[in-house]
């Protein structure tokens, strides 16, 4: 395995030094780092065949599904994103469909279909973190695992299925957890030519390493928390994937060896999630899982807080709410307000806090900006009661 | 999924049109027509109600749930924690506090808010929330509405959900009075 | 592990089934069909009966139970089940009419009321024809079920005063599940299915809403991957439906 990594990084490292300096430096790469694209796969016996009819099936539900977050401008950036990382005659080859889910999390179906979370686009901190994913998916996609990770996962579940029926074991939840997972040799695979399409791409090819470590640091915040083994660190029987440590590592190492430029399209990136970010993260604090939360604001924000990164630690802690959180949350929510957000979710969150806090007064006069703010949210008849409790 | 799975040896009790004891005693109320009640409970004192099974309609009650406790019965502190509640909580927390607890208990991940407001659980000050939420890969839109209340230190839920299609308002009037009228032990 | 969570989710509608089929295996009595109270053959006829696409899905089983898509078998199911359908139609009294292509909302629309007649369907089988479990207040067996009035809309989109959906979804058992069933009966006397074969066919008066005849069974006989196996299946499917002509006009 370690084996097929370091063959990996070679050829990375021998097809980046032999390329010649020639005219388009750039076309010359690609042709030399990638395989030619041969147009987007058609199924060529039964098995295949049966898995896209399934596929077309579940698209066909995914297109009246809740879940799909149906935003033009959202959605045509990450189609964007994902041309830039695998390159224009590639990218038309996905239909991508952004999913309500808090998890870290994409996906991408032999059918062409890709699945993209809010939870993922929440927590990248770039345009080339949010690449490196997208093309780790679509790696998958071009080397065609579904089909052999299908088959791979049978013969597991057989095992397990009998295991299960000696022990009298209920079976109802098993196959949920591991089904459907690439084989961790198809993972490594897909990591690398992941690494590829970046390494051609704008986007520098470090930054898929950098994802998860990041992964990595997140669970271990919530192992802590909730008093459990951390996780992540070694791949065990029946693990799918490599572990992210391992991942992390030969990644590296591949970005070493790519040796490439590339611009991270940091300022770019957060502009376009600017109006999403809040809501993306409420559905995050939704889950009660406040280490993890905490941390990927501490991420997000880095060393440059902006007003919306107040506006959210002051929702992490106002959740929360011992009575600490709400001094935290306090100051947070004043601080984006003293520095120009517009989020009238400040003056609502800072409200609250107050009143929870016994400053009554002062969380009604907050309140109370929030409803000029916003006449007609859907608690607008819950605060004015409140305000109104808080005059007597 | 969660929602639509059902054990395979539930049991199920008829629930007269007569003053009934709910939630092993910490309400009582008179539904005006029968419903039926899952040998499952939700929580320790709680109990769950449908009239068509828990696709169509489903009514739950939870009651006495002191500081420190979640709404739901926790089923796992380490992969599920449950957000617990305190009693000096607002009614906006109250209402956050019952979105946690229900979209963790039924994996949702899509739930929206349509509006809250004062309401009484049994006389009792409180709050109302109406919310929707989807099952994955499910095109049917489902709507709940919930009523919280603190009486004596203690929380009181009753929560109804149903497809928004018909079902929700083939049985909201009814249990709007159930709300409406139920005793708080 | 992550990066295939909803992977798992989506495949989980799919393989729902064969776990609960193991989960849930000796269930006893279960009723196969129902017909609403006061329901008369009669009032159907010369009706437009609009016809929801059939859903049709079959594929293999391994020992684990994990449904294994088959698209040559879906396919020739497909084309059978339609060619089949245009068949029965000699055996109804009324034409089955296709769904009319849709777009934009009444495409929502339509997936709406597919997903509530999916679930009131479910409810059916779980909470009335599976008689260990009904419901107290459904004891007295009237079979009382409705998508509501609100479906007259799907009446006016398509013109059609009833509609008819059909589903059906078969596994069929590889030889490494039908040793392990062999071997779970005889050791530990457990009962493991081999295959599933589940079908339903319903027929909702559109505009009331009411479900007037549900015939679901999920045991059903037939190899849909033939012709002889579609024919008995569709036969089954739509056996005793509202709209048949006596068997002696079809023998």
């Amino acid at each position: 395995m370690m084996g097929r990594a370091a063959f990996g990084a070679m050829l990375l490292a021998a097809t980046v030094l032999g390329a010649p300096a020639a005219s388009s430096a750039q076309e010359d790469r690609e042709n030399f780092l990638l395989p030619p694209w041969t147009g987007a796969y058609e199924p060529e016996n039964i098995d295949e065949r049966g898995f896209w009819r399934e596929w077309d099936e579940l698209e066909t539900r995914l297109k009246h599904s809740k879940y799909v977050v149906r935003d033009p401008a959202l959605q045509a950036y990450v189609e964007d994103v994902l041309c830039e990382a695998v390159g224009n005659d590639r990218c038309t080859a996905a239909r991508i469909y952004i999913l309500r889910e808090n998890s870290f999390n994409a996906w991408m179906a032999p059918n062409g279909t890709m699945g993209v979370h809010t939870g993922l686009l929440m927590r990248m901190r770039n345009e080339a973190e949010l690449a490196s994913v997208l093309g780790h998916e679509f790696g998958h996609f071009e080397k065609r695992h579904t089909l052999q990770g299908f088959k791979q996962q049978r013969r597991t579940s057989d095992i397990v299925m009998w295991a299960a029926i000696l022990a009298g074991i209920d079976l109802t939840n098993i196959y949920t957890l591991t089904i459907f997972e690439y084989g961790r040799e198809q993972e490594r695979e897909a990591d690398l030519v992941g690494a590829r399409y970046l390494a051609v791409s704008p986007y520098p090819s470090r930054a898929a390493a950098e994802v998860w470590i990041r992964l990595i640091d997140e669970d271990d915040a919530r192992a802590e928390e909730r008093k459990r083994r951390k996780r992540n660190r070694h791949t065990r029987w029946l693990d799918s994937h490599p572990a992210p440590l391992e991942r992390a590592g030969y990644l590296a190492r591949a970005a070493e060896a790519a040796a490439d430029e590339g611009d991270y399209r940091a300022d770019r990136y957060s502009e376009v999630m600017e109006p999403y970010l809040l809501g993306f993260y409420e559905d995050q604090l939704q889950r009660n899982d406040f280490a993890a939360s905490k941390f990927i604001l501490e991420q997000l924000a880095g060393e440059y807080w902006r007003p919306i990164h107040w506006v959210m630690q002051g929702e992490l802690h106002r959740k929360r709410g011992t009575p600490r959180d709400l001094v935290t949350a306090e100051e947070s929510y004043r601080r984006a307000i003293n520095e120009g957000t517009q989020r009238p979710e400040a003056w609502r969150g800072l409200g609250l806090a107050l009143m929870r806090s016994g400053d009554r007064e002062s969380g009604a006069e907050a309140l109370t900006t929030y409803l000029e703010k916003v006449p007609d949210a859907p608690d607008t008849a819950m605060l004015e009661m409140m305000v109104r409790g808080a005059q007597k | 999924m969660a929602l639509l799975s059902v054990p395979a040896n539930a049991g199920w009790k008829r629930i007269e049109v007569e003053e009934t004891k709910i939630a092993k005693g910490a309400m009582y109320a008179t539904p005006a027509s029968e419903w039926n009640r899952w040998s499952r409970r939700p929580a320790r004192r709680g109990e769950t109600w449908t009239k068509d099974g828990f696709q169509l309609n489903r009514l739950d009650f939870f009651g006495q749930i002191a500081d420190g406790e979640s709404i739901y019965k926790e089923r796992s502190k380490k992969e599920k924690p449950l957000p617990k509640f305190r009693s000096d909580m607002l009614p906006t927390d109250l209402a956050e506090l019952f979105e946690a607890n229900f979209s963790i208990e039924h994996n949702i991940t899509q739930f929206d808010v349509r509006s809250l407001e004062p309401a009484q659980l049994g006389g009792v000050a409180g709050v109302r929330m109406v919310y929707e939420y989807a099952l994955p890969n499910d095109a049917l839109t489902r709507v709940g509405e919930a009523r919280l209340a603190v009486s004596a230190g203690q929380l009181y839920v009753i929560n109804y959900t149903a497809p928004e299609l018909h079902y929700f308002d083939a049985s909201v009037d009814e249990v709007r009075a159930i709300m409406d009228n139920v005793e708080l032990k | 592990m992550k990066f295939a969570r909803l992977r798992a989710v989506f495949v989980a509608v799919a393989i729902t089934l064969c776990t609960f089929g193991v989960a849930v295996e000796s269930v006893s009595a279960q009723e196969k069909a129902g017909v609403r109270p006061g329901f008369e053959e009669a009032q159907i006829a010369g009706e437009k009966i609009v016809l929801f696409r059939p859903n049709v899905k079959v594929g293999s089983q391994s020992m684990a139970g994990l449904f294994e898509p088959r698209s040559e078998w879906t396919e020739d199911a497909r084309r059978l089940m339609d060619a089949e359908l245009v068949r029965a139609q000699s055996r109804l009294t009324n034409e089955l009419q296709p769904m009319p292509a849709l777009y934009g909302e009444n495409a929502q629309l339509v997936a709406e009321y597919e997903a509530l007649f999916a679930s009131v369907a479910s409810a059916v089988v779980e909470f009335q024809f599976f008689v260990g479990n009904r419901l107290p207040t459904r004891k007295k067996g009237d079979f009382d079920w409705t998508l509501g009035e609100g479906a007259e809309r799907l009446s006016e989109l398509t013109g059609a005063r009833y509609g008819l959906f059909i589903y059906t979804e078969d596994h069929y058992g590889s030889t490494g599940r039908k040793i392990l069933q062999f071997a779970a009966a005889g050791l530990l006397g457990v009962g493991v299915q081999s295959g599933v074969h589940k079908g339903y066919a319903g027929l909702v008066d559109l505009q009331t809403g009411h479900l007037l005849w549900l015939n679901a069974d999920g045991q059903m006989g037939g190899d849909v991957r033939e012709a002889d196996g579609m024919e008995k299946r569709v036969r089954q499917l739509l056996e005793d439906f509202p709209g048949s002509l006596p068997e002696a006009d079809d023998q």
